[in-house]
């Protein structure tokens, strides 16, 4: 009797999961000497366990600003940050830091302590956590052969490349077992090709170790490459919010469209493609 | 004086001044250090910002620094009679030597610890770090080399006023200068205390030097 009513009741868990991460009415300002400026404004945002989300918005949109509130490295001004139904803000900076190490973070500039090799740097954090020696030698090792840097172990950052850097940088991020990744414009420092293997790897942690991953960018591709959904941000309000397709297909605020469009007119290869239809094949 | 005898009081005073140095560079880093991770941390910028203690451990720091090294043996000497039981030979130069050299020390620390790459801070934080894994993990071993190079130039500085603290009865190299080579006119044992000065300062400067580039890993293709 009761099975016929699995699918529907599957169907009403999955609607209303409770998301991994929930901003309510995020409100965030910073003062300066020319007074009060606002960096987000009244942001809602819901980000379901699993999947990838992208949060894309021009510089200066309060992009970055908005990821920091996520894991409070930045506390807002107003509203509520929570982390599997936990409320975070307003908690003790011990319990801040304890829930901090379920959010692993990456960033545009890698942020590898320079004076650590790259073992060292992925031992870090479960330095932090104070995770036995031993453990956490064997946990650094398989990290970094998931990153395809084993034979980098004893290499110093400064002798690694960009692409080398931003994969220990994930190793040691995901190292203390965190729930979700958050990347700040990890891919903004790398050329294209190392940037499309920076995602694929980051889309390979999503799946096989059901990491959910957060990306803030200012890129259109790497929302398109390997985004679930999408947040568009500007002015410091969220502008639109859903799905990458729906976003992609029909953006419906200004600068969604500006984003959208803009991108795919300047993309050199649709552009290359236009020109080569228009003369139908030839040259 | 026959030879032997200047040879044994040479060796005799660098002891002293070796001694001084030595015991006031380590007592002025036990002070220094940790004042100028308070300096660097309460900072606006720092890891744990207290606008209110970082003027109070900067105006106590900029007037012990303002205090010319002579006027402070001399004020110290309570001070030094105090801690040391007595106000003469190099035992007497250690207080007031730790306290002119221990907030220069804590300054040159702290604009150490401020070149320490702030996104490098803000990584150990979102991993959880407390700002104490922070200083330990994160702000002294990411700034060995530059604290080794501040080394270097905070001893020698401290060597510097050792040798000024002979002037008044302090013992070392200096008071060597001083005494024989200024008020015994013997130019040629001054010259000689001065060039031991000068042979001590390059010795740890490039030893300071030395030290920083072999324990800094930002190089590349370091082996």
């Amino acid at each position: 009797m009761s099975k016929e009513f699995i699918p529907e009741n599957l169907a009403a868990d999955f609607s209303e999961e409770e998301p991994i991460v929930e901003l309510r009415h995020i409100k965030k300002e910073f003062k300066t000497p020319e007074g009060r400026v606002t960096a987000l404004y009244d942001i809602d945002l819901k980000i379901r366990r699993g999947e990838i989300f992208g949060i894309i918005g021009l510089s200066g949109a309060g992009k970055s600003t908005l990821v920091r509130c996520i894991n409070l490295l930045e506390t807002p001004t107003e509203g509520t940050v929570l982390f599997e139904g936990r409320e975070l803000t307003g908690i003790p900076e011990k319990e801040k830091r304890i829930a901090r190490q379920s959010m692993g973070m990456i960033f545009q500039q890698f942020n590898l302590l320079w004076q650590r090799n790259v073992i060292k740097n992925i031992l870090f954090p479960l330095e932090i956590k104070k995770i036995p020696k031993k453990e956490a030698l064997k946990q650094a090792e398989k990290l970094l052969e998931l990153v395809g840097l084993s034979d980098k172990a004893r290499a110093y950052p400064a002798q690694l490349s960009g692409g080398q850097k931003q994969r220990v940088a994930i190793a040691r991020a995901i190292a203390s077992e965190p729930k979700v990744l958050l990347c700040d414009e990890a891919t903004s420092a790398l050329d294209p090709d190392t940037t499309k293997s920076i995602l694929e790897l980051l889309k390979r942690i999503n799946r096989e170790l059901g990491i959910t991953v957060i990306i803030i960018t200012h890129e259109m591709k790497v929302i398109e490459s390997i985004c679930d959904r999408v947040a568009v941000i500007d002015n410091s309000r969220i502008a639109e919010s859903g799905s990458v397709s729906e976003i992609f297909s029909n953006p419906k605020s200004d600068i969604g469209r500006r984003l959208i469009l803009g991108d795919r007119l300047t993309d050199r290869a649709v552009y290359d493609n236009m020109i080569k239809n228009f003369f139908g094949g030839e040259n | 004086m026959a030879g032997s005898e200047f040879v044994q009081l040479f060796k005799t005073e660098i002891g002293a001044t070796v001694y001084m140095v030595l015991i006031s560079s380590v007592i002025s880093y036990l002070i220094g250090l940790p004042l100028g991770i308070l300096l660097s941390a309460t900072d606006d910028e720092g890891i744990c910002p207290l606008p209110g203690l970082n003027r109070l451990l900067g105006l106590v720091t900029n007037l012990l620094r303002s205090v010319p090294f002579l006027i402070m043996i001399v004020i110290a000497l309570p001070l030094t009679r105090l801690t040391v039981g007595t106000t003469l030979g190099a035992k007497a130069v250690i207080p007031p030597l730790v306290i002119s050299a221990a907030p220069y020390v804590a300054r040159m620390a702290e604009s150490s610890f401020k070149e320490v790459d702030r996104g490098v801070i803000e990584a150990a934080k979102s991993m959880g770090a407390s700002n104490l894994q922070i200083i330990l993990k994160v702000l002294i071993p990411e700034s060995r080399p530059s604290l080794l190079v501040g080394a270097a130039i905070s001893v020698t500085t401290i060597l510097g006023y050792s040798a000024m603290a002979g002037n008044l009865g302090g013992g070392g190299l200096g008071a060597i200068a001083i005494n024989y080579g200024y008020y015994r006119r013997e130019p040629l044992i001054m010259w000689g205390a001065v060039i031991l000065l000068m042979i001590l300062v390059q010795l740890i400067q490039e030893l300071g030097l030395l030290l920083a580039r072999r324990s800094d890993k930002r190089i590349r293709n370091i082996k």
